[in-house]
This record gives structure tokens, C-alpha cells and sequence, in this order.
């Protein structure tokens, strides 16, 4: 399973960003071999319009089973349940705390 | 010659400027803030008619749709994505442009009409009212605009009430107007904002003339002293004076409750008219 991050920029001890479409990268957890990979979401982030369906895009392309943020809006909420992908809400402030919290929280998922 | 009330700010007295004269010199007015028109509350008059704004958006064939993703990459708006095992369109992202009917190698993309607006004619007391109202949630207006606009005669003196700020509905109302009254609220936030529209007029090399209103003693003239100071042309200050605002909340034409503001309307068209046209 690959859970991506909506984080502010490269590195799993950095800040989550608490938007989800306008992330500027989406650090992905991979539970099988327990390792990072990140998917670079710039383009969504400077998008005048539709941001969070690029985003959905991205995370289609890098097949992303879930994704962990603090916000997400009706377009994003559409685009992911189209997409297949879950959405968890946390309000952990990095990364890793995101991703216990995830892993706390919602072992089943695994 | 039409002629635009605008601002940068929100609450800076465009419909207050508008509505007054053209009820002065029973012109013909344009309520083209299309998101939250209300030059009607000042301008009695009757409903005469009422047309419906409507905008092309795609229809996809799910049985024709190979998932190919052509439509979703020629989107400059992303209004289509191939996410998963379906097309999901967005068409309050659309603008309409057709693309991706054309772009399809299946043909699975046919396009459908979506209401965003109507455009209202009132047969007023003073002049016609012609007003466009776009639905609740329509995020792309312009076109609501652009059909209130058809209305517009160039032949005879309009004038039109103008969304706020130097965004795409300002600047497409904006794009019918021969001459810009810009009104600035007489405050450091409405000349902040007073700025933006300058250089957006500037832009789109529109001429205009600022009137700055609810003009304060203690900002001490602020707006007029920039444009001065900037050369740009400043044609009157309006003071904040109380039976205005009253004249406002009461839905009231403030020409009609006091005289003196009718010669001050009249004069605003006077010199707008005689310098441009």
C-alpha cells in the first residue's frame, strides 16, 4: 500500500502542509518495504485553477492508495473517491508524527 | 459613449456613483457585477424581460471512452481528469473552449448547455436597467457579462456599474467602457486597491478620472493628494457625510432626497461627456 503526505517540502522530519492540492510535495510511504519516495506537485501548487485535480492526477500516476492531509476540499473530495484513493484527516504538524498517527490510528488499513 | 463606474475596492461607492447618474440624466444603466448585482435596489423600475445565460460544457460517452487521456491533457483549466477507471469532469472549470470535443480520437465528447446566469431588463422610472445575474456557484462569469454587455447601445450615452476589484469580470465589464470613473473609498485601504485598477486601466489603456468618496478629514485628502502627486487626473471629492450613507441603507437615489447632489451628478457627466466625446 502507498500513502502520500501533503508535505511542505522534501524530507520525512519537515513540516506537513496543512492543504491538500497545494502541497508542494507528497512524500509517499511505502508499507511493503517501509521507504519513502516523493512526487514533486509544484505545477498543482502555481495552477491558477483545478489544482486539486492535478494533484489527484498525481497521486493516480504514482499509485497512491491513500493520502494523510489536514484539509481537503470538495473538488479534491470528488476527484479522490473517483480515483479509488482514501482520504485521512489529521492535524499532526510533521511527517512522521502524521504518519504514527496514521499507523495509531488506523492499523486495519495496512 | 459608455461610461464605467469602478474600483479596486469593494464598498468604495460604485453603485452609489451609477445609480445617481444615471437616474440624473436618465441613462440608460448596466449592473454587469454579475455576482452580486444591486444597482435595482436604487432604480425603480419594472421587469420587462428575462433571458437565461447558458455555456457550453463537455458530455463524455462512457462507452465510447477508451481512457485515453488526451481530453484531461489538453484541459489548460483541468476540467477533465482520467482518474482510476473513469472521466470525471468539473464543468464549473470549463470555459467552454471545445478542445476537448476535438481533441478525442474516440469522438466519445459532446457538449451540453449549462445555465451560469440570466440577463434581467427593467423598464425603469429614470432609464432602462439592464442587469446580469450569474447563478450561485458558477465560478467563470464573463460570459454573463458579455450577454448583459450585448445590450449596451454605443451609439447612445451608457453607463455601467462594474464589479470591483482588477479581476477577469471587472476588466471584461470594464473592456466596454470608453471612459473609467475610478471611485476610491478615501482610506489607505481604497487607495491600496485604487493602485491596482490604475495599473490595470493603464494596461488596457483605458481612460479614466478618479472621484474619491467618503472623503475624511482625517486621512486628509489622501487619495487626492496621490494623484496629484502621481499625475493622475482627480476629478471631485464626495464627503462622508451621514444623510448619504442613510440614503444608501434606505435603498434610496440620494439626487432625490437632496437637489445639491443632482448639480454635483450633473456636473460629473458634464465633464466626463464634454472631455471625451
Amino acid at each position: 500500500m502507498n500513502i502520500a503526505f501533503s508535505a511542505k517540502k522534501s524530507g520525512i522530519f519537515n513540516k506537513m502542509d496543512e492543504r491538500f492540492a497545494r502541497a508542494e510535495i507528497f512524500l509517499i510511504y511505502h508499507t511493503e518495504d517501509h521507504t519513502f519516495s516523493q512526487a514533486d506537485n509544484t505545477s498543482s501548487q502555481e495552477a491558477a485553477q483545478g489544482a486539486s485535480i492535478k494533484a489527484v492526477e498525481l497521486l493516480v500516476r504514482n499509485e497512491v492508495d491513500a493520502v494523510v492531509t489536514a484539509k481537503c476540499g470538495p473538488k479534491a473530495e470528488q476527484a479522490l473517491e473517483a480515483a479509488g484513493i482514501t482520504v485521512f484527516i489529521t492535524d499532526q504538524k510533521t511527517v512522521t508524527l502524521a504518519l504514527d498517527d496514521f499507523l495509531q490510528n488506523h492499523p486495519q488499513e495496512l | 459613449m459608455t461610461i464605467a463606474a469602478a474600483s479596486g475596492k469593494g464598498g468604495a461607492g460604485k453603485t452609489f456613483i451609477a445609480v445617481n447618474m444615471a437616474a440624473a440624466g436618465r441613462i440608460s444603466l448596466f449592473d454587469l457585477d454579475v455576482e452580486e448585482p444591486n444597482a435595482h435596489l436604487y432604480f425603480p423600475g419594472n421587469q420587462v424581460s428575462s433571458r437565461r445565460v447558458c455555456r457550453s460544457i463537455p458530455v463524455i460517452d462512457e462507452k465510447q471512452c477508451t481512457l485515453c487521456g488526451e481530453c484531461s491533457r489538453f484541459c489548460a483549466y483541468h476540467a477533465l481528469a482520467v482518474l482510476g477507471s473513469t472521466v470525471v469532469s468539473f464543468p464549473e472549470l470549463c470555459h467552454s473552449c471545445g478542445g476537448c470535443t476535438r481533441v478525442c480520437p474516440q469522438a466519445a465528447i459532446t457538449e451540453t448547455d449549462m445555465s451560469i446566469g440570466s440577463v434581467i431588463e427593467y423598464e425603469g422610472t429614470y432609464a432602462p436597467l439592464v442587469q446580469g445575474i450569474s447563478d450561485v456557484g458558477t465560478a467563470v462569469v464573463p460570459p454573463v457579462i458579455h450577454q448583459a454587455a450585448g445590450f449596451i447601445d454605443p451609439d447612445q450615452l451608457a453607463i455601467i456599474d462594474a464589479p470591483p476589484g482588477n479581476n477577469c469580470p471587472a476588466m471584461a465589464a470594464l473592456s466596454y467602457a470608453d471612459f473609467v470613473l475610478v471611485v476610491a473609498e478615501d482610506s489607505p485601504f481604497g487607495l491600496h486597491d485604487m493602485q491596482y485598477l490604475i495599473r490595470a486601466l493603464h494596461a488596457a489603456c483605458k481612460p479614466f478620472t478618479v472621484i474619491a468618496n467618503k472623503a475624511q478629514q482625517s486621512f486628509g485628502g489622501l487619495i487626492e493628494q496621490y494623484c496629484r502627486d502621481h499625475q493622475f487626473p482627480f476629478l471631485m471629492s464626495i464627503p462622508d457625510e451621514p444623510e448619504i450613507r442613510s440614503a444608501m441603507s434606505e435603498g434610496a437615489l440620494l439626487i432625490e432626497k437632496d437637489p445639491r447632489y443632482r448639480r454635483i451628478f450633473d456636473q460629473i457627466l458634464e465633464s466626463v461627456t464634454k472631455e471625451h466625446i
